[in-house]
């Protein structure tokens, strides 16, 4: 079983999963792993406010669930790097980094891949995102993460 | 400087990933900030309704279309 040493990275489409009730991020996620939320992801969501029939009541959700998770700026992109010579979430770090994966439920075309052994960046983070079809094929197809990766070492992965 | 200053201080010259070593740190020493996080998840969990749930998830389509220009 893998064990999750870090935070979660948080995509747009799972905070809105949780949202919508269709993901409960109570029972992905451990009550002590810290939940992170890219500026980017931000960004998406409140463009998701605007667009809605009830911006303001929708604001003061998401500006509710930002009091539980970090928001990630872009200026600490670089320190993602900080041992890996490529940038982040490429797909090529989560496919290098991929468990095999279970495919739960599909909605509004996506699939949903369940976070019981999650993928993993190179920083350690959980890649908790919906994917589409085709990735989760390849995400399937993928080996067994190894303690070793691109020749540099993965610490927070480890099998127990 | 106060105590929280210097932590901040501190930790603004850490690398991400030991920035989120401290967070997962305070985050567990913290009661408040669990019982926190137990709340909102609640809270928010299945607070959208379906038109605008559906508007949250067009926004994010339209957000991550690669338009070419030129």
């Amino acid at each position: 079983m893998a064990e999750r040493a870090n935070g979660i990275l948080l995509d747009t489409s799972v905070v809105i999963a949780h949202l919508r009730g269709s993901v409960d991020l109570q029972t992905l996620a451990s009550p002590d792993e810290p939940l992170f939320l890219p500026l980017v992801a931000l960004g998406e969501l409140y463009r998701g406010v605007l667009k809605s029939a009830r911006p303001e009541s929708n604001r003061a959700k998401v500006d509710e669930f930002l009091e539980i998770a970090a928001v990630l700026y872009p200026d600490l992109i670089p320190a993602q790097r900080c041992d890996i010579s490529e940038p982040l979430p490429s797909v090529q770090a989560k496919k290098d980094h991929a468990f095999p994966l279970q495919v739960g439920n599909v909605q509004n075309g996506a699939k949903f891949v369940q976070d019981e052994r999650p993928l993993y960046c190179q920083c350690g983070f959980a890649l908790c995102s919906f994917t589409k079809p085709s990735c989760v094929n390849r995400f399937e197809a993928s080996p067994r993460v190894e303690s070793q990766a691109h020749g540099r070492n993965v610490p927070t992965l480890s099998e127990t | 400087m106060t105590v929280i200053e210097t932590i901040v201080r501190d930790i603004q010259s850490l690398s991400l990933r030991e920035q989120v070593q401290v967070a997962r740190y305070v985050q567990r020493l913290s009661a408040t900030a669990r019982r926190k996080r137990g709340t909102v998840l609640r809270k928010t969990h299945g607070s959208l309704d379906e038109a605008d749930g559906r508007a949250f998830e067009e926004a994010v389509a339209e957000s991550r279309k690669m338009e070419a220009h030129g």
